[in-house]
């Protein structure tokens, strides 16, 4: 149970510094992530789930998708444990939800974005840290 | 009325720029020249020819003008080679640990600089030459029957060899990229293998306890099995070649807690070094006498070659000792072979025995300088140690951040950069002398396996259990080339020491270059 509670923690630690793709503060200082919208159970011998439930800041936000996509890339390199991630909108918070929740946990169209030289530039400035 | 006489241009500009006083300081801390004044907007394009031209001042002049003679890399003062005017040696400057990049004003933002005090400018120079990053798979090599466990390129490029667990080592034809030997003989997994710095012998260890050694020529065996551990061979590391020119003797370490000195000349067992209470995971020959071993038992040996006496027990680590390196790894492991002197079509180094060994000894004691070799030990508790082995039993660091057991640590080639490989996905820089923190190189998006470096320490090649290997850039500490290819994990990497290319083996029985 405790270490839940520690994978927990330094789920919600790594995307917290996750920066906004178009305002200079990071999501958790725009609230789009916060601790308790993190929750990790244990799916079998030393792999846990993780899922993630955003909000983001207005409900026709455009950048949704690019969200959900920061989120995962940074959590697949830098989460110590073996994972499987499941990314959604907070309920009621989006317009077009279920459609940006499916493309999100789609592997191919994650796989398919992170080959396009321009998303993934803007991926990974979001989401390198300050040194 | 007349022509107008040239007006040359000065160095101050019109406006009212900044001035300050500048003194270059190499990597010792040694002075260069003395202490002049510059503008505060200099670039470091002027300060390299200014520097350089210092550099050329102290240099002892030739009683003959050189031709353009080929460029030695590694220079460094008083050792630094006669170079061809247009060809100025490369640098990189550094005020207060940060690298002049567009200017020293920039570099200098937000620090109060006092402008009656002398302002030290490290100036470090860089390899040069450059090698190039590897952008694209050339060739898809099958042959082993299992997963490939270890590759290595020889020490001058020429040959590759890899090991795997269908208890073959083969070798590889490199102009046309196909399988040139395939040596039987094991009767196990290849566990570890290692050239002889002279690039004429290959030894492998396997699992049932015993050494065979190659010649890439003809892939036949050489002289007979060593036999003598009783259990599998964890490493194996050949004696120096500035030590030995004959390359005669051998180190090997196994699951036996012992280090055996193999004379391979005559076939048998020179030494046996025993202590360590557990396996023993790496043994290095340093290039001072010197032979280090970690051990599962947490400990580090250190040991007197000639005799086989143990000097000291380097103790710090909470869990096993995986992986070593040491400072001199890369001019070790190269001999007398020069990276800046190779060609396209990688040959062996030419010369008689006295040549060779003077020419891996001038090699050695320009990378290794005036202090004594470094040491540092990555471990299962995540955090990595820098040592200097040959005077002190306590660290000079504990490198803590990783937050999975460490793999792989190695030293780039100019010794100015250590990186470790993690299970934690990531690759993290280090100062090589200081074992500061520098970076972290995330992308992989699973364990990290293998490192290696390019000869001009630019470029960092990483393979990992994700299938993928990635081509960092050492300057900017970016991610410059990514090569997915691999169907399963890649268990080794390495790049030749030509710089032309990177060998990558793994579970898919597949060797990529």
């Amino acid at each position: 149970k405790y270490l839940i509670v520690g994978h927990l923690s330094s789920a919600s630690d790594i995307i917290r510094t996750i920066r906004d793709p178009e305002k200079p503060n990071t999501l958790e200082e725009l609230e789009v992530v916060t601790e308790s919208c993190v929750e990790v159970q244990e799916i079998g011998e030393d792999e846990y789930l993780v899922i993630i439930r955003f909000t983001p800041t207005v409900p026709h936000c455009s950048l949704a998708t690019l969200i959900g996509l920061c989120l995962r890339i940074k959590l697949q390199r830098c989460l110590p444990f073996r994972h499987k991630l499941e990314i959604y909108i907070s309920e009621g918070t989006h317009s077009t939800e279920e459609d940006i929740n499916k493309q999100i946990n789609d592997k191919e169209r994650v796989a398919a974005a992170m080959e396009n030289p321009n998303l993934r530039e803007i991926v990974e400035q979001c989401v390198t840290e300050p040194d | 009325p007349g022509p107008e006489p040239a007006v040359p241009q000065s160095m101050s500009p019109a406006e009212d720029v900044q001035r300050l006083l500048i003194q270059f300081r190499d990597e010792a801390g040694e002075s260069l020249g003395s202490p002049f004044d510059v503008p505060v907007t200099i670039t470091p394009d002027k300060l390299q020819l200014v520097c350089n031209a210092l550099l050329q001042k102290v240099r002892t002049p030739r009683a003959t003008p050189a031709p353009p003679s080929p460029i030695q890399g590694y220079p460094s003062l008083p050792f630094l080679p006669f170079l061809s005017q247009d060809e100025p040696v490369p640098l990189a400057f550094f005020v207060h640990d940060a690298e002049i990049v567009v200017s020293l004003e920039k570099t200098l933002a937000g620090q109060s600089v006092e402008t009656e005090k002398v302002l030290d400018i490290i100036y470090q120079p860089q390899a040069v030459f450059r090698v190039r990053a590897v952008t694209r798979c050339t060739s898809s090599l099958e042959g082993h029957t299992e997963a490939v466990i270890s590759v290595a390129f020889s020490p001058t490029g020429k040959y590759l060899a890899s090991g795997s667990g269908d208890t073959t080592v083969r070798f590889w034809d490199l102009s046309t990229e196909t399988p040139q030997f395939t040596a039987k003989g094991h009767r196990h997994w290849v566990l570890s293998i290692a050239w002889s710095p002279d690039g004429k012998k290959l030894a492998s260890g396997c699992k049932n306890s015993q050494i065979f050694l190659w010649d890439p020529a003809t892939g036949n065996q050489i002289g007979r099995v060593l036999s003598g551990h009783s259990k599998w061979i964890t490493c194996l590391c050949w004696e120096p070649l500035h030590i030995n020119p004959e390359c005669r003797y051998l180190a090997s370490a196994s699951k036996d807690g012992s280090i055996r000195i193999w004379d391979t000349l005559m076939g048998r067992c020179d030494k046996i070094l025993t202590s360590h209470t557990q396996s023993v995971t790496c043994v290095k020959w340093g290039g001072d006498g010197l032979l280090y071993s970690s051990s599962q038992d947490r400990t580090i040996k250190v040991w007197r070659s000639q005799d086989g006496v143990l000097c000291r027990t380097l103790q710090g680590h909470a869990h096993w000792v995986n992986t070593m390196a040491l400072s001199t790894d890369y001019v070790l492991r190269t001999g007398a072979f020069e990276p800046a002197e190779a060609t396209i079509n990688p040959q062996d180094v030419s010369g008689s025995l006295a040549e060779l060994k003077e020419r891996a000894q001038q090699r050695y004691d320009q990378v290794r300088g005036q202090e004594p070799e470094r040491l540092v030990s990555g471990s299962d508790d995540f955090t990595l140690f820098l040592w200097r082995p040959a005077e002190d039993k306590k660290p000079l660091e504990r490198m803590t951040g990783h937050q999975a057991l460490i793999n792989q640590v190695l030293f780039s080639p100019d010794t100015r950069i250590i990186a470790s490989a993690s299970f934690d996905k990531s690759i993290k820089l280090w100062d090589g002398r200081t074992g500061k923190y520098l970076t972290s190189l995330r992308g992989h998006v699973s364990a990290v396996y293998q490192i290696a470096w390019s000869a001009d320490s630019r470029l960092l090649v990483s393979g990992s259990s994700d299938s993928t290997l990635k081509v960092w850039d050492a300057k900017t500490k970016k991610l410059a080339i990514d090569l997915p290819g691999h169907a399963d994990e890649v268990y080794a990497t390495d790049w030749s020491p030509d710089g032309q290319r990177v060998a990558s083996g793994g579970k898919d029985k597949c060797l990529r270059m």
